[in-house]
């Protein structure tokens, strides 16, 4: 932490001395001052990483020390408490960084006062809002003139009492604070008991508009507010009639203030016309002026250190122009970062009249996400003002997510758990209410994606065509259910009921329509099999343990008793199709159970070969504030030998792994955040963390050269990385500039091609690796997630995720052979099912012998079989909640076993696709089950907290057998592989 | 009004407006829709010689996924009446970014569009110049006036004026087209090509330059180049206008941009798209607009324009700086021929999207093939990142 923030003070004093303001003449002093210096490190973040991009990726560790720093604090496991400690917290950063800035021209500042100068004594209160949202309350703000001090204030006739300028409810924006340059303040926060939390006094010498805001993920969902400090002879700049000119301050009819958060605007008006009278405007406002008035805009960018990401915005309005501020540029777009501020005087209509002007934010994923309201512009009166209208309040039929790194909690309803189920994903408002997301607890890119919404429901499908840093504004108008997730990371979900209040039970609606574009009742088994699947991802009290009750952290046997699987699911009335009434809880437990007993662990009784590394990406530790480990099973014996968390660089869910060709480097991606890390298979000691681009999801070697291709799922290409990962060489674009963004995840690869699943755009594309060029983009079903591959490359499957079907591809020519329906079984009204199914199909690898194909599906927790030959369907074995990755590894004395992880289970399931090796996988069966719970032999890096074992993600059995890396592999390996196993497509 | 007396054909337009009168067209299939003209008046008394611009353009959709815009016919009439056709500065093919306008404080423009895509309705929203709230080019939700695309039963025409306080280089792009794919929330699509700019110059006529290394005021009449260069998140989208024959061409994706030792050029640096950029050009300082403060590079993002005019000194790169968008190939070369006697300076275009064939978007659930496209831009690592620390 410290060198960071020596790191921050080092680069705010070189801001200083490179631009002059802002800064330098508030050192002294102490409270929003330091507020907007530490709005401005983000700033600072940025142009590092943009100047120079060898230091940039040289600072990575401090980055990743003092986000771990930020949430060292709070307890990791209960949300509720990191919410209070870090109310408990506000400004408590401020003060520290700020007594490290002290300097030495305090007296400089001194001098500065005049004795015409006022006195401000602020008072301020932190509330919680209705919806979970914290925020700020003017108390008291008396105005003394002529006075030098604190202690000054008395209450003699000097003084001026503005409090009932402001909104008598605490507001999202806060108070904004307008002092006269050399104005001197006292301002005092407490918390809501009264309790005071922070004090501090300022000189107000600097005019210009300014962020103040809390310095935690709290700034971004709530506490935040603007000082402005109106320069001592009272004029700004501005475009009048076209002509840039000096304007009188008093002239202004109003001050708009307009803060960009995540995607969401929040406004506060200040009306000039009535003794400066404050009215918080909430989100996405209608703002309204009149033509020929002038009104003073603020726009201020929000967002807090500790977010790498950052959420930068471009502020545009309709039909209007200004000038940026010293300049004689004319604009009417102007990016807004994180702290940034930007005051401009619009003279409203000139030149184009009356109008319901738009204004948004012109960055493209925001625009999409809702960013945007209207600036009405009318003829009138320009004397007389006319109110903004407000747009939707906290106090008024909204909820609040935030987006969080953190299983189970990925959208996080401010208000937290609400049906006592364990799950905090879900809301429940009235129709024709609103939502509104924050990814302000994130390191990664995201969408907010409607995955879910009753059919014809207006405003719907809600999606983004890229993933981006950001949030979301959604107004729902119809009543019904609607579960809003991530494109990226699809069990990263967030329910919405919408419930028509004047109907009994809450509304679900009578059918809904599935992101892919499926519409079922929501009386159907599959619209329950959601809302089961719902509760699961949500909550990780209901998902599957396979430790023993009693030793969570020891060696589980084999024929330990495991605990029942326990759902908890809302005990409330809803209301289904036809206008149905039903219990949520006994109709979802009388469909599919309750307190299920979970399969025994067994290990195998042939041993595999090698070690088996898993991915436990929800997996916590204690140095870490970020969940994820990658766990090594003996596959000779069974056991869990290893857990890497590397805490040194506070590895973000780990989720996919490969290797060079020696087997001793394990290549790990950290798919919420930037980078891929790389650690010794034997120490587990990190060897580099590599930023390679937003969210790397999949990584694979080249056979040829060695080389790492990795897949990255946020942006739209792969990286390129030299053998063991030796320097990022360059990002491999996977569709033509212009075209919709691909964003591939989990690619496969032969000797020449490269088959990447392009999530986004509903494609896969081969791409030859020889001629460095695409070779054809093939249409594939919805969200394609997985690639598998025959030995010889020459056919492909892609996992369809949201239609559950495999596209079979011809590698070569670049076409579709087919499409293999995993649910052509299943009866989605009635639930019959009549053979095999997979729902939500992952990982999907080929057999090293080309045989069959093995295929992970999450939503029905179940193992697939297709016989590659025929290209059909044939089996499907029982995985666990979540079940997600799959990869082969050797199986001692010859064949081969299929490894399968799950996201919200512990174990590993080792499936024998073809145990009497005859070619022929309908004989496919599970060989055994085994726990990734660590034992106290476990080599560990980090002691494990919580959710041990689990988040099973990415699979890489070593020794690679796979046709190409086989015949690479070092011969202390290649010894313990059959010649079948060496030579897997020779036969 | 000034405006109607010096402009009489456009009191015609507001009478077909008034009576409902269905406009001459070139394509008599169409019904336009024709946005009321601005009802400011010119102030600029700077500019002696305001012209009306008349435009015809399409929106069309290329087989990749592409949408682009098309110049169809471009006349100038001038304030005694005098038309002439500049149709032939442009190229007949749809481009990306889109024809660039090029416009002086005091000038007017009647642009009228039409949808070629087939479906869905195509609009024109710009930046900076003056327009009343019918000429938009946003949809009704956010207007309530109208939606204010061209669909394919009906054309639209938007009227701008280019007034007093307006000069500089303007964005302009779709703000209708929505693809279905995501919902009612979308603007537009700018992100897949339909974007270009307006530039209107001063009315005095004077621009800031840097001219080997000194701050001046040039006249726009001698810039002998302007490079457009549009930013998206994945490339740079370039168009070069030659001013010695008016020549627009399109230079496509990541061009080698061309220019003669000493001569003036300006560039307008845009961007559309999601992301933030790092432009710069090694070796090469230009003043930041509307200061006398020199720069050698600029953070820009979405919708920002970032305007500059310098002499051509010597060759080099331009590139967006940030490490994934260089890495992914986004930097083109800035050659500057001394010899321009046996050497074209005609800059060189990049790849272009492809005109022509099966698009995938058309063959949905279909069993089909996408062949690649004109050559697919890749990151090398021949010059890119040693000597640029």
């Amino acid at each position: 932490m410290n060198k960071m923030r020596n790191n921050n003070r080092n680069s705010i004093k070189k801001i200083n001395s490179e631009q002059t303001t802002i800064i330098s003449a508030f050192k002294p002093f102490i409270l929003f001052f330091m507020i907007v210096i530490v709005a401005i490190i983000p700033i600072v973040a940025l142009n590092l990483s943009v100047v120079d991009i060898v230091s940039a990726q040289e600072q990575q560790p401090q980055q990743i020390s003092k986000e771990k720093e930020n949430n060292e604090s709070v307890t990791l496991e209960n949300n509720k408490n990191t919410i209070k400690d870090n109310k408990k917290g506000v400004f408590h950063t401020l003060t520290s960084i700020s007594s490290s800035l002290e300097s030495d021209d305090f007296s400089l500042s001194q001098n500065n006062k005049t004795s015409n100068n006022s006195m401000h004594k602020i008072e301020m209160i932190v509330v919680t809002l209705p919806t979970g949202q914290p925020a700020y309350k003017m108390i008291s703000h008396v105005k003394s003139i002529n006075s030098s001090s604190s202690s000054d204030i008395s209450s003699d006739s000097n003084n001026i009492d503005l409090t009932p300028k402001y909104s008598k409810l605490a507001t999202i924006p806060g108070p904004t604070l307008v002092f006269n340059e050399g104005d001197y303040v006292n301002v005092n926060i407490k918390d809501k008991d009264g309790n005071l939390i922070n004090s501090e006094e300022f000189l107000a010498s600097q005019p210009g508009t300014f962020l103040y805001i809390d310095d935690s993920k709290n700034g971004e969902n709530g506490l935040f507010g603007a000082v402005i400090v109106n320069p001592k002879d009272n004029v700004n700049t501005g475009l009048i009639k076209g002509k840039i000119q000096e304007f009188p301050l008093n002239k202004l009819d109003k001050d708009i203030i307009m803060f960009m958060v995540g995607s969401t605007f929040w406004g506060m008006e200040i009306d000039n016309k009535n003794d400066y009278k404050q009215s918080p405007l909430w989100t996405n406002p209608t703002l309204t002026g009149v033509v020929d008035q002038k009104i003073r805009f603020h726009i201020l960018g929000v967002g807090h250190a500790g977010n790498p990401t950052d959420h930068q915005h471009t502020f545009h309005l309709h039909a209007h122009r200004w000038v940026d501020p010293g300049t004689t540029n004319i604009i009417d777009v102007k990016q807004i970062l994180p702290g940034k501020t930007h005051s401009f005087i619009i003279d409203v209509g000139d030149g184009v009249g009356p109008g319901h002007w738009q204004y948004h934010c012109h960055v493209f994923a925001h625009m999409e996400a809702g960013m945007m309201g209207a600036f009405n512009v009318v003829s009138g009166d320009p004397a007389i003002n006319i109110p903004s209208e407000s747009g939707a309040s906290p106090y008024k039929n909204f909820a609040a997510f935030e987006l969080t790194d953190q299983p189970a909690k990925w959208f996080t309803n401010l208000a937290g758990d609400i049906t006592n189920t364990g799950t905090e994903s879900l809301a429940v408002i009235n129709k024709s209410g609103s939502v509104n997301f924050m990814m302000s607890d994130v390191s990664g890119v995201h969408t907010v994606t409607s995955f879910v919404y009753p059919k014809g429901a207006m405003n719907m499908p809600f999606d983004e065509i890229t993933a981006y840093a950001g949030g979301g504004l959604v107004k729902l108008d119809y009543p019904g259910l609607y579960v809003f997730g991530c494109k990226l990371h699809p069990f990263m979900l967030g329910g919405v009921i919408a419930d028509d209040p004047s109907t009994k039970g809450l509304d679900l609606g009578d059918e809904i329509t599935l992101i892919n574009g499926v519409t079922v009742p929501t009386s159907s088994d599959l619209a329950t099999r959601l809302l089961k699947a719902f509760f699961t991802f949500t909550a990780t009290n209901n998902w599957q343990d396979y430790t023993s009750s009693s030793s969570s952290a020891a060696s589980v046997s084999s024929s330990s008793p495991t605990s029942p699987w326990h759902i908890s699911y809302p005990d409330v009335d809803v209301r289904i199709t036809n206008g149905t009434v039903v219990n949520l809880k006994d109709t979802l437990e009388s469909r599919y159970g309750q307190n299920l007993t979970l399969d025994e662990l067994n290990n195998p009784d042939i041993s595999g070969v090698g070690e088996v590394w898993i991915d436990t990406q929800f997996e916590k530790t204690a140095s870490k504030s970020k969940p994820g480990t990658a766990s090594a099973v003996n596959a000779t014996v069974w056991e869990i030998t290893k857990k890497v968390a590397l805490p040194e660089i506070n590895m973000n869910n780990a989720h996919n792994m490969w290797t060079d060709k020696d087997q001793n480097l394990i290549y790990a991606t950290q798919w919420f955040d930037n980078k891929t890390s790389i650690f010794d298979r034997n120490t587990g000691k990190l060897v580099k963390n590599i930023e390679v681009g937003h969210d790397p999801s999949h990584v694979m070697t080249s056979t040829k050269t060695d080389e790492l291709m990795v897949a990255l799922h946020g942006e739209q290409g792969v990286a390129l990385l030299g053998p063991k990962g030796e320097s990022l060489k360059k990002v491999i674009p996977m569709q033509f500039p212009g075209q919709d963004p691909s964003h591939p995840h989990g690619h496969w690869m032969s000797d020449r091609y490269m088959v990447t699943p392009d999530e986004f755009t509903g494609t896969a594309t081969i791409y030859d690796m020889m001629e460095n060029e695409i070779l054809g983009k093939v249409k594939t079903g919805h969200s394609p997630i997985a690639i598998g591959m025959t030995p010889n490359g020459s056919k492909s499957y892609v996992a369809d995720f949201f239609d559950s079907t495999i596209s079979v591809l011809d590698t070569d020519k670049a076409t579709l052979i087919k499409k293999i329906n995993l649910l052509e079984n299943y009866d989605p009204i009635s639930g019959n099912v009549s053979g095999p199914i997979g729902f939500l199909p992952i990982q999907t690898p080929v057999s090293p012998d080309g045989q069959y194909m093995v295929t992970a599906n999450t939503g029905s927790g179940t193992i697939t079989i297709i016989d590659t030959e025929k290209d059909e369907l044939v089996k499907d074995l029982p995985c666990s909640a979540g079940c997600h990755g799959v990869n082969f590894g050797a199986k001692k004395n010859g064949g081969y076993y299929a490894y399968v992880s799950s996201s919200f289970s512990n174990d590993l399931v080792i499936v024998d696709g073809d145990p009497n090796n005859d070619g022929d996988p309908s004989d496919a069966e599970i060989a055994g089950r085994i726990s990734l719970v660590g034992s106290p032999e476990t080599q560990v890096d980090d002691n494990v907290t919580a959710l041990p074992g689990t988040g099973g993600m990415g699979v890489l059995p070593i020794p690679i057998i796979y046709n190409g890396w086989v015949q690479n592999l070092p011969e202390e390996w290649k010894s313990l592989l059959t010649e079948e196993q060496q030579n897997p497509i020779v036969q | 009004m000034y405006w109607n007396a010096e402009y009489p054909h456009v009191v015609k337009l507001s009478i077909v407006i008034v009576v409902g009168f269905v406009f001459v067209h070139q394509l008599s299939s169409i019904t336009p829709v024709i946005a009321q003209p601005s009802q400011d008046n010119i102030t600029s008394s700077d500019n002696p010689f305001p012209k009306i611009h008349e435009i015809k353009m399409a929106g069309v959709e290329l087989p990749d996924g592409h949408t682009a815009y098309k110049m169809l016919e471009y006349k100038i009439i001038d304030k005694e009446n005098n038309t002439k056709d500049i149709t032939s500065r442009y190229t007949d093919l749809p481009t990306i970014p889109g024809p660039t306008l090029i416009m002086t404080e005091g000038d007017k423009a009647k642009l009228t569009l039409i949808n070629e895509i087939g479906r869905g309705a195509v609009s024109l929203h710009t930046h900076g110049v003056h327009y009343t709230i019918t000429s938009d080019g946003s949809l009704k939700m956010s207007n309530k006036v109208s939606d204010q695309g061209a669909t394919t039963k009906q054309s639209y025409t938007y009227v701008w004026t280019a007034a007093e306080g307006t000069r500089g280089s303007w964005p302009w792009h779709d703000h209708t087209f929505g693809k279905g794919t995501s919902g009612m929330n979308m603007n537009g699509v700018e992100t897949n090509g339909l974007f270009s700019t307006v530039i209107v110059n001063p009315a005095n006529g004077k621009v800031d330059a840097l001219v080997n290394g000194i701050p001046k005021k040039v006249n726009v009449e001698d810039i002998k180049k302007d490079f457009v260069l549009f930013v998206t998140d994945d490339a740079f989208w370039g168009v070069e206008i030659d001013n010695n024959n008016n020549k627009h061409t399109p230079l496509w994706v990541n061009p080698t941009l061309v220019a003669s030792k000493n001569d003036l050029v300006r560039f307008h640096i845009q961007s559309v798209g999601t992301d933030f950029h790092h432009f710069v050009i090694d070796h090469y300082e230009w003043l930041k607009p509307g200061t006398h403060e020199r720069t050698n590079f600029e953070n820009i993002g979405p919708l920002e324009n970032h305007v500059f005019t310098i002499s051509a000194n010597n060759s080099t790169s331009y590139y967006d700086k940030m490490p994934i968008h260089l890495l992914s190939g986004m930097k083109g070369k800035f050659q500057v021929i001394a010899d321009d006697t046996t050497t074209s300076t005609s800059s060189i275009p990049g790849p272009s999207p492809k005109m022509q064939g099966s698009s995938i978007s058309k063959d949905i659930g279909n069993s089909t093939s996408v062949p690649a496209t004109s050559p697919i831009i890749h990151g090398t690592t021949d010059d890119s990142l040693e000597g640029r620390k």
